[in-house]
């Protein structure tokens, strides 16, 4: 995944330093209480799992952490590290990121931002900032999408924000980008801002493009489909996937809501040329390896359920197919979302009904079942880190 | 209502010198599960309160004073419990489940739950549907009276109202009615270790009925309006914001108007007819209004019209044997963005054998809907009553509650999939009621066991625009609830006791937790004494631990909760009355439903006078 690979090289040093001032630490854990899995095994050393719990609303969002070391899950990692920080994380966790030491959480609802200490999970900052969505960051500072205080119908449509946050000093500017932003993907010097406009009544179909050294509106590029939803770079292109878009139909008494427009996953090129890739009806992405890794649904149009996982060669479009019936991968029942491991290419996705708790599955590169952990309600995003 | 209010006018201008004649003596299979009387009623300063210690009922109260409260009945859900008023339902078919909170109580004789199925001889298709019933009586005028009411005290309360009831000839009877509460609805509560203060859940609210009985030999006819008028702040959960960030600046205004009409009538010895209708239009204006950015605000506009009418016929064919046939149309159309809209059929046909000890009922409901449903509900009930002391009972039972608005167009697509949700409910009971010179005693135990198929549940979909409902869960339930109660009369002196105790044990198949909200263990107690004309009530509530998700993490747990309330009632004279209310006694920290904290200690004073 982006995030990690963005990781792998810029914490090699970290990784010594850190293992330098553990030698006792075997788990780097210690003081933490954590459940037996039947996670990890050869994974490198601090190769760890964040995962994020959005939380059965109005509860607050909870951050595990799947330790690869010594296979254990530390449930609500925040509250273990934060025992005084009585009103946990907060609501709704909605992405995360690592920058440098730190673990980077933005809570929608809260209108905050966390920043954790990435080795104790101690509370370093509570960034005030509108109804924060996605966070990326190229190293130097933390890009957050934010809906700005935009509500559902609203009869004023308002444009998003794009806040660039100093990560020493968490003083912030922002830039103008369109309706209702959410995923974000750096390539080249650019910034690409994915604007859903999930709120107003007509969707939004643009990327907003940002200059990152100027943080200039640089300019927008429009797609064919509308209701954007999440973003990778990879190829040298960014990869948006959309939520769909519904219509209704009257039938008699009865008005019938059916999908107008399926989720889709677009190539966009920074010359602006974008390319809708056929076959694909997916809103869950990840990236390793050049290739997208995509969960949705191939029945999406007529109403069925056909779960599948699209992988997509970024280079080439080439899709690969994967129906989850007749593999392991049946077993999950509501994929919420997907990573990759890039150290092996195993999948692991989240099963979340929101009804209760959660499962992570992770399967081998050949769809295999390897292993399954139970995390928190409504698991919906996870990132590995090694330190 | 301009004509009802001249009936009215009309009404006190003629003396009171006749009693209403009381023509129905509704006979009954078997008595209401609980029931509160027209005494306790006007103790309660709310419906809510007046059925809060019933066995097996959960209030669902999101506090405050514009707080929506609502009842599930042995943990099958609220939208499995009808609402009834004068034998007419008024849940509707976008929520189901009205708010409580917006009855006016003030008026009512009894408040009757049924948990299972009421089961009168002669009563409309639909008392023969829902898992469970609440069914309100309101009283009828007896004489010329003017009430003037206030009540006041914590949150800002200010709750005026006034009453006139009359009578025109001997066999008409009136009343009308205004009144308004208003509240600031503020209270300080603890949340996590901060002290913090509800805001934005102010209320205003306006109230107007009328309404007339007629009473002829052998039959009785009554017509009712009600007009509400509401503007209330939602102020949403309790979570953690930011610095300067607020919780909630929402804001909902209702107005409902309903009219209400029922007649019966004995047209032979053997044949009874019973005819009700309503009409009801309900507006419900929701501002989401963005804490960060205030001037920017969404409206969403509900308007929900009714209508409903319903035929019986009953026909006591022999001594010992009773039919009857019930026809109930309604329909309902709901104007939004998305309308909808549904037309109902009910038939039921029900035979009855009463030979003493004997009371045996069996029923069969069926629905038909325009946008598809069918359904048919049997039901068998019986009743031994082989001593005047004792008593045994049971019901079999299946009933069905069907997708509402909400769920149908609200949440997202494969809405029209969803089948019913299905109820079979078995329940066992005995009771034994004694009286001992001064002593009355009373002890009580039902035993039953639910099952529900196809519960509906949303699930999100993978985003925030798309949330789906599924068929999703099969769930089993059983219960025992027993209560005791005994008493005391010697002249002016009285006191008593009643305690409930009640076990639910309700899981969905192949999960090892309850399901949320719903405690294993709850209890109440209700202490009375009086003396002469004072009157005093202690009542505790004790709720045990509760999940809000099948998840054994601790966020997900609810503590253990336990209030008590104390109401002091002074009769002055035969036209004043006052009352002194003061709830949570210990100042209990506690919460309903998740991040909806409940108020601390409060105060409620109440003067009635009657001229």
């Amino acid at each position: 995944m982006k995030k990690l690979s963005l990781l792998v090289f810029s914490l090699t040093i970290i990784i010594a330093a850190a293992s330098c001032s553990k030698v006792e630490n075997a788990s780097g854990m210690e003081g933490f209480t954590g459940i037996q899995t039947e996670a990890g095994d050869s994974a490198p050393a601090g190769t760890k799992l964040l995962i994020l719990n959005e939380g059965a609303y109005p509860n607050a969002s909870t951050l595990d952490v799947l330790n690869f070391s010594d296979g254990k899950l530390y449930a609500d990692i925040f509250k273990q590290a934060n025992p005084s920080e009585k009103q946990g994380l907060g609501n709704t966790g909605n992405d995360l990121e690592i920058i440098g030491n730190t673990i980077w959480l933005t809570m929608n609802a809260s209108d905050e931002i966390i920043v954790l200490n990435a080795f104790n999970y101690k509370l370093i900052a509570s960034i005030s900032i509108d109804s924060p969505r996605s966070i990326i960051t190229d190293g130097k500072y933390a890009y957050v999408t934010s809906y700005s205080g935009a509500v559902y119908g609203g009869s004023t449509p308002v444009l998003g924000m794009l806040y660039r946050i100093n990560t020493s000093d968490y003083t912030f500017t922002q830039v103008q980008v369109g309706f209702q932003p959410d995923g974000l993907a750096i390539l080249d010097g650019k910034l690409y801002v994915a604007n859903s406009g999930g709120f107003n009544a007509i969707h939004d179909n643009r990327v907003s493009v940002i200059n990152l050294e100027s943080f200039q509106w640089d300019k927008d590029i429009v797609l064919p489909v509308t209701n954007l939803n999440m973003m990778r770079a990879a190829s040298g292109k960014v990869w948006v996937s959309t939520y769909g878009e519904s219509t209704w139909t009257q039938d008699g008494d009865t008005w019938i809501q059916s999908v107008s427009a399926p989720m889709a996953l677009v190539s966009v090129s920074p010359d602006g040329t974008s390319n809708v890739i056929p076959g694909v009806h997916a809103d869950k992405i990840t990236a390793n390896n050049g290739i997208i890794y995509a969960i949705g649904n191939d029945k999406e149009m007529t109403g069925g359920y056909d779960t599948c996982l699209y992988k997509v060669d970024s280079a080439t479009s080439k899709v690969e197919t994967v129906h989850f019936s007749g593999t392991d991968l049946a077993r999950v029942g509501y994929p919420y979302c997907i990573l990759v491991n890039p150290d092996n290419g195993e999948i692991i996705i989240a099963d979340a009904n929101f009804k209760g708790d959660s499962t992570l599955w992770c399967f081998t590169k050949d769809y295999k079942y390897k292993w399954s952990v139970t995390t928190g309600v409504g698991t919906g995003h996870l990132l590995m880190y090694r330190m | 209502m301009l004509a009802a209010l001249v009936a009215i006018f009309l009404a006190s201008q003629v003396p009171d010198t006749l009693d209403a004649s009381v023509v129905s003596a509704a006979r009954h299979i078997s008595p209401p599960t609980e029931s509160a009387s027209r005494e306790t009623i006007r103790r309660s300063p709310s419906l809510a309160d007046a059925i809060r210690d019933f066995s097996g009922v959960q209030l669902r109260d999101y506090g405050g004073a514009g707080g929506l409260k609502t009842v599930n009945v042995r943990s099958l859900g609220s939208a499995h419990t009808a609402i009834f008023l004068d034998g007419v339902p008024i849940d509707n078919a976008q929520n189901l489940q009205p708010d409580l909170g917006r009855i006016d109580a003030d008026d009512l004789e009894a408040v009757e739950l049924y948990a299972g199925q009421k089961s009168e001889l002669l009563q409309s298709a639909r008392e023969y549907g829902s898992a469970s019933s609440l069914h309100m009586k309101t009283a009828v005028p007896k004489g010329r009276k003017t009430a003037f009411r206030l009540r006041g005290g914590s949150f800002g309360t200010f709750s005026p109202s006034v009453s006139h009831e009359g009578r025109i000839g001997r066999r008409i009877t009136a009343r009308g009615r205004l009144g308004a509460d208003i509240a600031d609805g503020t209270y300080p509560f603890r949340y996590k270790d901060s002290l913090m203060r509800r805001e934005n859940s102010d209320i205003r609210a306006f109230r107007a009925s009328a309404g007339m009985w007629y009473t002829p030999d052998n039959g009785r006819y009554e017509l009712s309006l009600r007009y509400y008028d509401s503007e209330r702040g939602i102020p949403g959960p309790v979570i953690k914001k930011s610095a300067d960030h607020p919780l909630s600046l929402d804001r909902q205004a209702d107005r409902n108007l309903s009219v209400q009409a029922s007649g019966e009538q004995q047209l032979s010895p053997s044949l009874r007819l019973l005819a009700r209708a309503r009409y009801s239009r309900d507006v419900l204006e929701y501002v989401d209004v963005s804490e960060l950015a205030p001037s920017v605000s969404a409206l969403w506009k509900y308007e929900l019209q009714s209508a409903y009418l319903s035929t019986s016929l009953g026909w006591q064919a022999k001594d010992w044997l009773h039919l009857g046939a019930a026809v109930d149309a309604q329909a309902e159309k709901l104007a939004y963005d998305v309308p909808a809209s549904r037309r109902s059929l009910f038939t039921a046909l029900s035979a009855a054998v009463l030979k003493d000890p004997w009371r045996v009922s069996a029923a069969l409901q069926g629905q038909v809907t325009s946008d598809g449903y069918r359904f048919l509900s049997p039901s068998l009930i019986l009743d031994w009553h082989p001593r005047e002391d004792w008593e045994f009972g049971g019901i079999i039972k299946r009933s069905c509650r069907l997708p509402s608005f909400n769920d149908l167009y609200y949440t997202n697509v494969t809405a029209r999939n969803l089948r019913p949700e299905q109820v079979w409910q078995f329940t066992a009971r005995w009771c034994w009621d004694r009286t001992y010179e001064n002593w009355h005693f009373r002890c009580r135990e039902e035993l039953y066991h639910n099952r529900v198929k196809d519960k509906l549940i949303a699930v999100p979909s993978g985003s925030l625009f798309r949330w789906s409902m599924y068929n999703l869960a099969d769930v089993s339930v059983w219960g025992d609830e027993i209560s005791a109660q005994a008493s005391w009369f010697s002249g002016p002196l009285a006191a008593g006791i009643t305690a409930r105790y009640s076990f639910q044990w309700a899981r969905e198949d192949g999960s090892s937790m309850q399901i949320p909200y719903i405690p294993l263990h709850s209890a109440s107690f209700n202490i009375f004494g009086r003396w002469d004309s004072l009157r005093l009530d202690i009542r505790g509530f004790l709720t045990g631990s509760r999940v809000t998700a099948a998840s054994s993490r601790p966020e997900y747990h609810i503590a253990p909760w336990t209030t008590w309330d104390a109401s002091l009632g002074w009769t002055v004279s035969e036209r004043t009355r006052l009352t002194l209310d003061v709830r949570n006694i210990l100042n209990e920290q506690y919460e309903i439903v998740r991040q909806y904290p409940m108020p601390g200690i409060n105060f409620l004073a109440g003067i009635v006078i009657e001229i």
